[in-house]
């Protein structure tokens, strides 16, 4: 102990008073860097899925909850309809729910919207917490407070869990730590009280995540690892099999899961540990009995029948259709030309494609070079806790590898990794004790560091030396610190409901035309006016503007979106019927030409058109859309098909007047454009302030009984200038 | 002319050799697997008619060059599927499969066919006289999953002949054979070599050799690599080679082992700090080799920096300038 | 299922193993494992207190009612599936808290104490999780 007056007492109250301190301001500091788009923008829910949430949190508050588990929603997915309480995850809205509630009790009635938005945030400061906690149990409290301020800050996760965006994985991530933390506590101790509570944290993780698969194959991987390694403990029987009997009994409560425990694949490597288990504990009970070694003998050819004959049964069961085969989003991670052929809408999602190198170092910075050195340091006296860390870095960094959204899951373990190494470092060089000084650096790690007294023997390291090291990783972790904020509010801050510009003059401008369109809806058309848009922007039109979509971020029902696809990409006349057989009212487009916005509906046409020739190979085709030398073009070149495709016609409608009939050009694709398309069945109604989002209403049938076509072409001859009126109809009412 | 002719031949072949179920089962005896194989000289006869029975074409691909995906994977299933059937009826019941693949060079029949993609199923119900072999027939349509295709064809064959079958999954003896052999090879070499792997095996460092370069791979992109089928390198404008592809989206193949010796170099650093220095006893030694560690991290950092901010354009974040592009 | 069923009938197990000693390897093996097993039923009878025999009976009561649940559900049939797999799970569940009760209390390494905590600590552990599970298993038979 360096200060050799303090007692032991007064110590460890400076010590605890240091980590508390510490973690508070880890916490604020988390919470804080999440906060650039509230104060750019303003307190508004993000992107697509987090709408869907909310819709779904506001039904929550204000109907009862059974309500809400038994909720059908008519307003998607028109006509099916979506069963909604069935299919999804309910923890997240739960949770807020329940805040709401809590909240209004001790008296502070906060509006839904705001807790919705700042969920995310304050889950990322117990995130911190938790991670703090797994540290500390893996190597000591200043590996864990290091661990704690990497996650806190940490790219990687603020992409996620930024103010507004909210998602599942805001507090999923929360939930797996939590879920880890009491699971390494449980194995440690063989305690069965922890195990319960990793059980009831992987409960609520499951109600909250679809990711919990994840949790539900490492850890009994763990198990299987540290067995395999002839580390078999009672203490592992008793945090095993509490953990899976409890936690997996729990998680079949959750209506989405139902039975899949014990029916899928995913589920089956528990199972089959759990059997494991078992027959190693009776095994071991056995040989405590009799010290034979030739008993050791007999008991490893009993292991090996046993799982030769588990992974039979496994195979028989599946062969016999009993276990449903892998589910197709997760079998993408296995063979990763699977969805490619099979499932294009599964391709056509970004989060599903594979990382390049950048967005590693984007996400985590120098914590990406630490993260192997840390792993490897665990190796030297390697520990149960440390065989779970390693088995998770390194499976997770192959999925990482595979799948763009699953830099989420791996940026705790590279955090806690990363931590351990500077830790280790710094209790190398940091140990001032010969000297009696007390030299504050890089947040109090020297004081825990200095009382744990880990180091027996003097290292004989020369002050030069230790400064060198210390003031170059100490420069590191400034430059993290400005790395990361620097990534948070660039790359994760923006709403992408409202984008953000720069003037020529360097002011920033805010282009709205989401949010104004979807509010044009919500006032000017009928309450049950269907609208159709592509999948991407159904949970926007459901949220912000209240009204009946075709398809929603969902996907469900790949025919469904199917058929949006080729309303979309045939010509007009085949486009009408879809559009009169599914009560289509207003068509949205969103179309990028005029601003240079890359992520247009012209730009994801692409996917309409393999999702559609998925189904109707014989009327849609690819091949139609480009040009004979292989282009994707849209101006006087394009093919025939793409002219008369229903998008490009109403995304280039009126586009050459706006210029004056010459010179338009299209900014996101670059081409110019000549023609002004033939619009017959449906009218422009609006189109926002910078031609982003355009509706258009479907015509009715002609009230002379003529075709469209031939209407709008007598129209446009008479030069009547008087807009047609058009009847509303009185659409069948589906709501309760 | 000459197509009408032979249309005229085949016909007048018919009329006296109207095909019945029993021919078909002959030529179906001739292949192994219960399909009937189309060949030049044999597919106007089996497919034009008059026939009696029902008859499914299939036109496929399987070379490996013509890289038709589908094509592989539907094929045994049809097999299966027809092998299921001639399992039940022995004599056919009026029901046979036929097959053209383009591996075997029956070009003649791709031809008559006029198609332009595969694989494709065509149906021909029986007939009592010779039909133009695209008009007698109805194109079945290929469902994309495999399950769903056994389940479509088991039905349109269920549907058409009135009569029930099972689909018997074929035990792959070969697969068994296999597998027993090189468990037994491995048991063997297990025993054999005990003493050789055995501290292999628990050694943890090479454990962690191990593991660390399968991290340092993952974490490099390699994963895209191979999913994306990316280029080692590419041609730069100006006829030079380029390793370094602007843009955080994508990335090179060079680019991952470049990124992934980074990795391996700084990480080995911060392992030699932490564990190897300390054994150095003379102060000296220490302090030398300690600057040249820190420098060494400080470079190779700073490089690494550099080749980030050319991929991501306006990355504000670099140390020294060592690499220019 | 099958898997599960297999552990369930733990004590069952001997019979099994005794065939693979004898499959796998000479007949000194089986004579070994038989000699073994032996030594075991007689230490296990020794050291057999009157605590240890109210937990041994209870889970021999466990895994009879997994059983005949087991042979109800093949014979009459699944169908109110989550009954059926809620009484299961029960006594699978419980079978495997009272076994980690018994092996916290009763450590069979005497020389080597492998769980830090007391016998006390261990039944309150034990009492707190078998709620959770029986509150969960009640939810979910409705």
């Amino acid at each position: 102990m360096s200060s050799l007056t303090l007692s032991q007492r007064t110590v460890d109250n400076i010590q605890l008073f240091l980590k508390v301190t510490i973690l508070i301001t880890i916490a604020g500091a988390a919470i804080s860097s999440r906060l650039f788009s509230v104060i750019r923008f303003e307190s508004i829910i993000h992107e697509f899925d987090p709408w869907f949430n909310f819709r779904a949190t506001k039904y929550l508050v204000s109907h009862s909850f059974y309500d809400f588990l038994n909720w059908f929603d008519d307003r998607t997915w028109y006509p099916l309809g979506r069963v909604t309480g069935g299919t999804l995850y309910p923890g997240l809205m739960v949770t807020s729910g329940a805040i709401w509630h809590a909240l209004r009790k001790i008296g502070l009635p906060v509006d839904i919207r705001n807790i919705c938005v700042m969920l995310a945030p304050a889950f990322s400061g117990v995130t911190a917490y938790f991670t703090y906690l797994f540290t500390s149990e893996i190597k000591d409290s200043s590996a864990g407070l290091l661990a704690g301020a990497f996650m806190g800050i940490a790219p990687g996760y603020i992409s996620r869990s930024v103010a507004g965006s909210y998602d599942n994985e805001a507090i999923a991530i929360t939930l797996l730590m939590a879920s880890f933390y009491f699971w390494i506590k449980a194995s440690k101790e063989g305690s069965v009280f922890y195990a319960s509570w990793a059980a009831l944290f992987y409960f609520y993780m499951v109600s909250a995540w679809g990711g919990y698969v994840f949790i539900t194959n490492l850890v009994p991987l763990h198990v299987f690892v540290l067995i395999l390694m002839g580390r078999y403990s009672n203490r592992l029987y008793a945090a095993y099999s509490t953990w899976y009997a409890i936690g997996t009994v729990a998680s079949m409560q959750i209506p989405f899961v139902g039975f899949l425990p014990i029916r899928s694949n995913d589920h089956m490597a528990a199972l089959g540990v759990f059997g494991l288990i078992q027959i190693v504990a009776f095994g071991d009970y056995i040989r405590s009995k009799v010290p034979s070694k030739k008993f050791k003998s007999v008991l490893i050819v009993a292991i090996f029948l046993i799982i030769a004959v588990g992974i039979l049964g496994l195979f028989g069961l599946t062969y016999a259709g009993l276990i449903a085969p892998w589910t197709g989003r997760f079998y993408s991670l296995w063979d990763t030309s699977y969805a490619k052929i099979h499932i294009p809408i599964i391709a056509s999602v970004s989060e599903h494609q594979p990382t390049a190198w950048p967005a590693f170092f984007f996400d985590t910075q120098f914590l990406i070079w630490l993260f192997p050195a840390g792993v490897y340091l665990l190796f030297q006296d390697l520990s149960n806790e440390g065989v779970f860390v390693i088995v998770y870095s390194v499976l997770c960094s192959y999925f990482a590898g595979v799948m763009v959204r699953l830099m989420l899951t791996l940026t705790p373990i590279i955090c806690v990794a990363a931590a351990i190494a500077v830790s280790k470092l710094f209790d190398v060089y940091m140990d001032f004790s010969e000297l009696l000084q007390s030299k504050v650096e890089v947040e109090g790690i020297k004081e825990s560091t200095g009382a744990k007294a880990k180091k027996t023997k003097v290292t004989g390291l020369s002050i030069v030396a230790k400064l060198t090291v210390i003031v170059s990783f100490a420069f590191y972790l400034f430059l993290f610190v400005y790395h990361c904020t620097w990534v948070t509010s660039n790359a994760y801050s923006s709403p992408s409901v409202v984008l953000a510009s720069r003037n020529p003059d360097g002011s920033q401008n805010l282009i709205d035309d989401y949010r104004e369109a979807y509010y044009w809806l919500r006032m000017n058309t009928a309450e049950d006016a269907k609208v159709m848009a592509w999948w991407d922007y159904g949970y926007q039109i459901g949220g912000m503007a209240d009204r009946t979509t075709l398809v929603d971020n969902n996907t469900w029902n790949n025919t469904h979106i199917a058929t949006v696809g080729k309303a979309m990409a045939s010509s007009e006349e085949v486009s009408y019927e879809i559009l009169k057989e599914h009560d289509v009212d207003y068509i949205l487009v969103i179309f990028g030409g005029l601003l240079g916005f890359s992520g247009d509906d012209l730009n994801k046409f692409l996917w309409m058109i393999r999702i559609a020739e998925g189904i109707w190979p014989d009327e849609v085709k690819e091949r139609d859309f480009f040009t004979s030398d292989g282009q994707y073009r849209v101006d006087d070149l394009a093919t025939d098909t793409m002219k008369n495709s229903l998008l490009y016609k109403m995304s280039f409608h009126r586009f050459t007047e706006l210029f004056g009939h010459r010179n338009a050009v299209d900014r996101v694709r670059n081409q110019r454009i000549t023609q002004e398309p033939d619009l017959n069945i449906v009218e422009e109604v609006y189109t926002s302030e910078n031609w982003l989002v355009r509706i258009y209403k479907v015509k009715d049938l002609d009230n002379a009984g003529r075709d469209l076509l031939s209407a709008s072409k007598f129209e446009k001859e008479t030069k009547a200038g008087i807009k047609k009126r058009i009847q509303k109809r009185p659409d069948l009412d589906l709501r309760e | 002319m000459q197509i009408s002719s032979s249309i005229f031949l085949t016909f007048l072949l018919a009329v006296v050799t109207a095909l019945d179920s029993a021919k078909l089962l002959q030529l179906k005896n001739k292949g192994s697997n219960g399909i009937i194989k189309l060949t030049n000289s044999n597919f106007q006869k089996v497919v034009t008619g008059p026939r009696d029975s029902h008859l499914l074409v299939m036109l496929t691909a399987t070379n490996a060059n013509v890289g038709c995906i589908t094509c592989v994977e539907m094929q045994p299933l049809y097999h299966k599927i027809a092998e299921s059937w001639f399992e039940s009826y022995q004599d056919g019941k009026k029901v046979f499969f036929a097959e053209a693949d383009f591996v075997d060079g029956q070009r003649d029949v791709f031809q008559a066919y006029q198609v332009n993609n595969v694989p494709k199923i065509y149906y021909y119900p029986p007939t009592e006289e010779s039909l133009p072999i695209t008009s007698g027939s109805v194109e079945v349509p290929i469902a994309q999953d495999s399950k769903e295709f056994v389940k479509s064809i088991h039905n349109l064959i269920e549907s058409v002949s009135g009569e029930q079958f099972r689909i018997i999954e074929p035990i792959q003896w070969g697969n068994i054979i296999i597998s027993i052999l090189t468990i037994a090879l491995l048991t063997f070499v297990a025993v054999k070599f005990h003493s050789f792997y055995v501290p292999l095996l628990t050694s943890p460092g090479l454990w962690g050799a191990v593991v660390v370069f399968f991290i340092i791979i993952f974490n490099a992109g390699y994963m895209f690599n191979s999913i994306r089928n990316t280029p080692y390198v590419r041609p730069g404008s100006e006829g030079q080679v380029e390793y370094f592809m602007p843009g955080q989206q994508q990335q090179l193949g060079a680019e991952t082992q470049i990124v992934s010796f980074i990795y391996a170099i700084l990480s080995f650093t911060v392992i030699s700090l932490i564990t190897k220095v300390k054994a150095i006893t003379h102060q000296k030694v220490q302090i030398v080799v300690i600057s040249l560690l820190c420098a060494l991290i400080f470079v190779v950092f700073s490089a690494y920096l550099n080749i980030f901010a050319f991929k991501s354009q306006g990355y504000p974040y670099t140390l020294l300038d060592i690499v220019k592009f | 299922m099958a898997v599960v069923n297999k552990t369930q009938s733990k004590p069952v197990i001997p019979p099994t193993a005794a065939v693979t000693g004898s499959s796998s390897s000479s007949t000194n093996a089986l004579s070994d494992f038989s000699t073994s097993l032996q030594s075991t039923i007689d230490s296990y009878f020794k050291t057999l207190t009157p605590r240890l025999k109210l937990i041994d009976i209870f889970l021999a009561f466990l895994v009879v009612v997994a059983l005949i649940q087991f042979v109800f559900v093949i014979l009459v049939g699944n169908f109110p599936f989550n009954a059926f797999l809620g009484g299961f799970i029960s006594t699978v569940g419980q079978f495997v808290l009272t076994v980690s009760l018994r092996l916290q209390t009763h450590s069979v390494k005497k020389e080597e104490r492998e769980f830090e905590i007391t016998p006390e600590r261990a039944l309150g552990d034990y009492v707190f999780a078998s709620l959770i599970l029986h509150f969960i298993i009640y939810h979910f038979i409705n």
